[in-house]
């Protein structure tokens, strides 16, 4: 076992995880490392030195604060705070932030419930010239070409000053 | 005679989830003080560790709806409890270079129950209390972290891992580097 081989298993030698084979190939190799040696030394100490850091102990009044901070939770969340979770399977934050989720779907439902099939929008849709255009053979293009004077004309025709003076006659001819 | 198997953390989790409040009380007080030293360990303050572990607990019960038992109980904790800790150093509001007096006065109380210490005792404990304190601090966070699990939390690579979100190698890594440098900079005090 080589030096990095030893640095891998130092942490579980010194835990007292290793088992006894490797432990004896670590111990046989640091009495021949003087590195090795030094820093199983070093880190013994380390891990003896973090020992003698002892814990702290909570207060008694612990669980009350918790259990008063429960309730008050619980109170400001009120009944529909409470009950949302149960509703929806997924964390979602705040009770507001829930209602208004819950607001945002029921709306796009709504939305989607009534709006027009595509053959409802087929038949409110205005008959466009063209439609009428193709099914008399008439070439799309020429007829595109075309489209301006044709809004002209059908302006001049209802103008109404025009059809006073009988000028529509003229311009149909 | 049929054994009775004694449920799991796991378990008492669900019927917390299920509305049963006494396994919650049950799993507060099981791992209140584990929870309370860790966090003690990572923002050494005492006041705050125990503020901080209200934020945990709240945050366990207010999860109880959406828990899964997919990982071990504690590892699932000890995420929060992880999250909450870093979220305090990073805020910097419990920040603080110096070792707060209420630190020194639990370790002065701890050691006037040990048979005749003198004044020399107590003030050689304080400092090197406060050199320990001071080179783990001094840790970077994940390090401090993995050091923290492994050594007070008992913790196996493995879960450190979970815990950490991040893989047994690297944790092992983190480990050994956090290790070498508490070793060069505790060299001194251990000879002394």
């Amino acid at each position: 076992m080589n030096c990095k081989q030893v640095e891998s298993r130092l942490i579980d030698y010194l835990d007292g995880r290793l088992a006894r084979q490797e432990r004896e190939v670590v111990e046989f190799h640091a009495r021949s490392c003087s590195s090795c040696e030094e820093r199983i030394v070093g880190l013994n100490d380390v891990f003896t030195l973090l020992d003698s850091w002892n814990g702290i102990s909570p207060s008694s009044a612990f669980n009350a604060r918790l259990e008063q901070r429960l309730e008050a939770e619980a109170s400001k969340m009120g009944w529909w705070g409470r009950l949302f979770p149960r509703l929806l399977p997924v964390p979602v934050g705040n009770p507001t932030f829930a209602v208004v989720l819950f607001a945002v779907v029921s709306l796009a439902a709504i939305l989607i419930r009534y709006a027009p099939t595509p053959s409802e929008k087929v038949a409110d849709a205005p008959r466009e010239p063209y439609v009428a255009s193709v099914a008399a053979g008439v070439d799309d293009l020429t007829l595109y070409r075309k489209l301006p004077v044709l809004e002209d004309l059908d302006v001049l025709r209802n103008f109404e000053v025009l059809q006073e003076l009988g000028g529509t006659k003229s311009l149909e001819q | 005679m049929e054994v009775v198997a004694t449920p799991s953390d796991a378990d008492l989790m669900l019927r917390v989830r299920d509305g049963d409040e006494e396994s919650f009380t049950y799993l507060l007080t099981k791992h209140r003080d584990p929870v309370v030293n860790y966090l003690y360990r990572m923002v050494q303050n005492a006041a705050v560790a125990e503020e901080l572990a209200q934020e945990v607990f709240l945050r366990v019960y207010r999860a109880r709806e959406h828990y899964v038992a997919s990982a071990r109980f504690t590892t699932w904790l000890y995420r929060i409890a992880t999250h909450v800790a870093l979220n305090s150093l990073r805020d910097g509001r419990h920040e603080r270079n110096v070792a707060p007096l209420d630190d020194l006065v639990n370790d002065r109380v701890r050691e006037l129950r040990d048979p005749e210490p003198t004044v020399e005792d107590h003030m050689l404990a304080d400092a090197r209390g406060w050199e320990i304190r001071r080179a783990v601090h001094a840790l970077p966070e994940k390090q401090r972290a993995a050091v923290i699990l492994h050594k007070y939390q008992d913790m196996e690579y493995k879960e450190i891992a979970r815990t950490l979100r991040c893989s047994e190698s690297a944790v092992k890594s983190l480990l050994f580097r956090a290790y070498e440098t508490l070793r060069v900079r505790l060299g001194g005090l251990a000879r002394r």
